[in-house]
């Protein structure tokens, strides 16, 4: 009854799982071991990078505040993350909503023009907005970043919602209007209230990318004005000491923070598509 | 009260409709106009002609720049080491993300499944920059591995091997920086098969090796390919990667682009660049969506 | 053909998930040859057990035997089973032909020998005109032959099937249950299969185990297993039938005579069952007959129709008789119309078509 398999066979079978399994761990370390290391570190009692540290301490998180570029860095960050919320949020869930109930004749151009900014390398968008908006010469550097960020985020928007839509019945708009309601209201009171944790998702994710972005603000920033990325990589090229790290565990706290709340609100695999 | 035919009705029904859906669509659409206006603009600007230091003279438009984009040794040595580069973390990443995207879709437990998807979505969500410094603690000179190589004894106390400021450690940073976006893709592609198959293959004799070559793969195949040519129109265009991990030593392209518009202030030779490096990423992609349409998009570029 | 270990052997096998058991100490034996299904509503143990056997899960206690020998930490694909999924999983990237074939190249049998043995088994399911199309090709009943041959070309010593005709349409199931009869008897290999449909069971095994929330409530061949129930359960699952709380009066043989509540006499088999014994009586619907009110005699309980529903061929009533509402069925034609509610009748039932059940009546939460 049993089929006896050579033990070339069966090595085989044993290395295959073993070579599995090393990948895993290592993929495991390669994402986990950079992270913890500094959050370790930004507890560190001494004056450069030690490992292992000689004590620990909590001064160089005081010393963020200390240093002259990292609050106003922060509130720029903060600002700028705000405003490119509100108005990709705003902007996407409408055309989620547009797509969604109209169903154009031109469906798949609107939504490709849509998710076009995805598919344009973040490069690319910051030297052609560095360009254009300077030869308009309009707007200054927080504009700038402002619109920069907005056009990189608003199509996360717009998908994160159209798949809440997707997944929505529409069979309660029809019920809702056979109940009298008129398309305003049906829209208003039924759908959008529905659709929330789709487009809290896609808040959340627009303002965290905002605040983390550094490829396109590279090409926007002005003299005197920056966000918290770009004060860390400045910071990072002359000083050795680990008030970046303290910084960084900071922001690796708020990445933690939006992972978890997306998880516990609207899920964490359905946000990335894995269920 | 006149009475409207149901025809009209249903006519003026979808008039309404389309009028609504027109003005919910505005707004993002003129976000895309803006978009798509800087992009023409600044792609214009690639036939520009320019003078020796740069500035755009004249209206007559050339292909000049294009031409020395590509046979100038300093640019195509440029391309060519981010092809080579891209091409080794895109392989990298792949054969790293694929048993754990596997482990993430096939896990029974909840809590292990959660676990595994917050280990893989945090640095995700955590800033680039914050990600490159981890990185530079870890490769450093005094960093992570150094320190543990003398611990153990196979360097001395005050050797280090030099793992920052070359190809390894850009390779190494853009494998960081494309892993959650594989992992995520290949999930999202694997949960979609229906993995009794595989039991069948083993029913009938198939190990877990021989299973996973002969079905598993074939079957995951197409989400191999959007995962490998999302991680490579990522790491291909990565600027701030080999910015920090690579120095002066390692420039790839978008690094190019950004010394070319900002630094040499030639901005219709970025602006080349720049079309090159968008060309040669969306033939890739494209090539992903005629062999593996079908498969899930992960989010993002 | 004594002493030969059975082709299968379960002994005090469990599994649990968490704090739930999917099956608790179940043991039976699977006969060379023998067609045995294991019938149980869905999320009964049945599933779990197959995939047991089939070495997807391990068991947390007792053992499993193949042919004599335990394989509990055999992995499947080192166990000689052929297994039919519920879903057929065929491979979608492969031909009909190159699904039958995996399991031979899996063997390292040479390419002549498999494509014979191929077409052989392709015959055998009737669908030789097919083996170069796709499993999307292929339509649900074509797809389930293709899984068929698969798991037959191998030669297994046991061919597993779990619920293998739940996605057929009615008419199909009916033909293929007769035609997949056919075929494992041609090739006359022992089979364990799983379903929760009782007509499926009754119709096509050799043996019944019935199987609920993970326990097994009774082995038995078909008639066994229906004509006497071990319990109410059993009783409920395959066919309907009325339950009549009594109280045993006397013992004759295997009959007893019992009281009902309302007062009437009865008899029904019980060979265990004592004077004063309080028994439930299990009668199925199709076992009453129906005579003229007022019929006197023994077995005899006057009654009243209440409901009438028409099935077609027969007609279902339900009687008011002896304190309690009875089920019966009664065939129509040959001149019988259905009867009108409010109808006075005289229910009948042979006495050995009633079965008594002793012990205190199931827990409330199982079925």
């Amino acid at each position: 009854m049993r089929r006896r398999r050579t033990p070339a066979a069966r090595a085989l079978t044993h290395a295959g799982r073993v070579v599995v399994w090393l990948l895993r761990a290592g993929a495991l370390l390669v994402l986990v071991v950079p992270i913890a290391l500094v959050v370790g570190l930004s507890f560190a009692r001494d004056a450069y990078v030690v490992i292992p540290p000689s004590g620990y301490s909590l001064r160089w998180y005081a010393n963020i505040v200390a240093e002259r570029d990292f609050l106003p860095a922060f509130v720029v960050s903060l600002e700028v993350a705000m405003i490119v919320t509100a108005v990709s949020v705003s902007a996407g869930s409408l055309a989620a909503c547009g797509l969604y109930r109209w169903d154009p004749p031109g469906r798949r151009w609107v939504e490709l023009a849509l998710a076009s900014p995805i598919m344009v390398p973040l490069v690319v968008t910051g030297a052609a907005l560095l360009v254009f908006l300077n030869r308009l010469g309009v707007t200054g550097a927080f504009w700038n970043i402002v619109i920069g960020h907005v056009l990189i985020t608003f199509p996360y928007v717009v998908r994160t919602v159209s798949a809440a839509l997707s997944r929505y019945d529409a069979a309660l708009d029809e019920a809702a209007s056979g109940l009298g309601g008129r398309p305003w209201d049906v829209f208003w009171r039924i759908t959008l209230p529905i659709v929330r944790p789709g487009i809290f998702a896609g808040a959340l994710f627009a303002f965290v990318m905002s605040f983390d972005d550094f490829t396109v603000t590279v090409f926007l920033i002005g003299a005197d004005m920056k966000t918290l990325p770009v004060a860390i990589y400045q910071y990072m090229e002359w000083n050795l000491d680990p008030t970046v790290s303290a910084v960084s565990a900071a922001l690796i706290g708020m990445a933690v923070a939006a992972t978890l709340v997306i998880e516990r609100f609207v899920g964490l695999d359905r946000f990335l598509g894995i269920r | 009260m006149r009475v409207r035919s149901a025809a009209a009705l249903a006519a003026a029904g979808e008039r309404e409709a389309a009028g609504a859906g027109a003005l919910l669509l505005a707004p993002a659409l003129c976000l895309f106009a803006l978009f798509a206006a800087a992009l023409a603009a600044f792609f214009g600007l690639s036939f520009r002609r320019v003078d020796p230091s740069g500035a755009v003279i004249g209206d007559a438009l050339t292909f000049a720049n294009y031409g020395k984009a590509l046979t100038d040794w300093l640019y195509l040595r440029t391309m060519l080491l981010t092809l080579q580069l891209s091409v080794q973390t895109t392989v990298a990443a792949v054969v790293l993300g694929f048993p754990l995207a596997y482990w993430i879709v096939r896990s029974r437990s909840r809590l292990v499944r959660a676990a595994l998807i917050v280990v893989v979505a945090v640095p995700f969500m955590t800033s680039l920059i914050v990600r490159l410094y981890a990185l530079t603690l870890v490769l450093g000179n005094t960093g992570l591995i150094n320190r543990t190589l003398q611990a153990v004894g196979v360097i001395g106390p005050d050797d280090f091997v030099p793992l920052i400021r070359n190809q390894a450690s850009v390779v190494i940073g853009l494998i960081y920086f494309v892993l959650p976006f594989v992992v995520f893709t290949l999930a999202s592609a694997l949960r979609r098969l229906d993995l009794t198959v595989e039991e069948a293959a083993q029913n009938l004799g198939a190990d877990e090796v021989r299973t996973f070559f002969l079905v598993t793969l074939p079957l995951a195949g197409p989400g191999v390919i959007a995962a490998a040519s999302l991680g490579f129109a990522l790491s291909a265009t990565a600027f701030a990667t080999p910015l920090i991990l690579g120095g002066s030593a390692v420039k790839m392209i978008a690094n190019m682009i950004y010394d070319q518009v900002l630094f040499v202030h030639n901005v219709a030779l970025g602006a080349a660049l720049a079309v090159i490096a968008l060309l040669a990423t969306a033939t890739v992609t494209s090539v992903y969506a005629r062999l593996g349409a079908g498969a899930a998009e992960g989010p993002g570029a | 053909m004594t002493g030969e270990a059975p082709d299968l052997e379960l002994e005090a096998v469990s599994k649990r998930y968490g704090d739930a058991w999917a099956v608790r100490d179940a043991s039976f034996r699977v006969l060379r040859g023998e067609f045995v299904t294991l019938l149980g509503p869905s999320g009964g143990g049945k599933t779990s057990t197959l995939r047991m056997i089939a070495g997807f899960i391990r068991p947390d206690a007792g053992q499993i035997r193949l042919r004599g020998e335990r394989v509990n930490e055999v992995p499947p694909y080192e166990r000689d089973i052929g297994m039919v999924f519920q879903s057929y999983a065929l491979f979608p990237h492969m031909t009909a032909r190159d699904n039958v074939a995996f399991g031979l190249k899996m063997r390292r049998l040479d390419r002549r020998a498999t494509a014979r043995r191929v077409d052989e088994a392709l015959a055998l399911v009737r669908l030789e005109a097919y083996a170069g199309r796709y499993p999307h090709q292929l339509s649900g009943g074509q797809q389930q032959r293709v899984a068929i041959a698969r798991a037959l070309v191998i030669e297994p010593s046991l061919l597993l099937l779990d619920e293998p005709m739940s996605n057929l349409d009615a008419a199909l199931r009916a033909s293929m249950q007769f035609e997949l009869r056919q075929i494992v008897e041609r090739v006359g290999v022992t089979t364990l299969y799983v379903t929760h449909n009782q007509e499926e069971a009754l119709s096509m095994s050799d043996r019944i185990i019935v199987l609920s929330s993970g326990r097994i409530e009774q082995i038995g061949t078909p008639l066994d297993v229906y004509a006497s129930p071990a319990n109410e359960f059993v009783a409920g699952f395959l066919g309907r039938s009325n339950v009549i709380r009594c109280r045993v009066l006397e013992r004759g043989g295997a009959l007893i005579t019992a009281k009902m509540e309302s007062g009437d006499t009865i008899a029904a088999r019980a060979p265990e069952a004592a004077p004063g014994e309080a028994v439930r009586l299990l009668i199925r619907p199709e076992s009453i007959s129906i005579r003229p009110a007022g019929q006197s005699g023994e077995n005899c309980l006057q009654g009243r129709v209440s409901q009438v529903a028409f099935m077609g061929a027969f007609a279902e009533y339900v009687v008011d008789a002896g304190g309690t509402a009875l089920l019966v069925q009664e065939p129509l034609g040959g001149g019988r119309g259905v009867r009108r509610p409010g109808e006075r009748v005289t229910l009948w039932w042979d006495p050995a078509l009633a079965v008594a059940l002793r012990g205190a009546p199931p827990e409330a939460g199982r079925p």
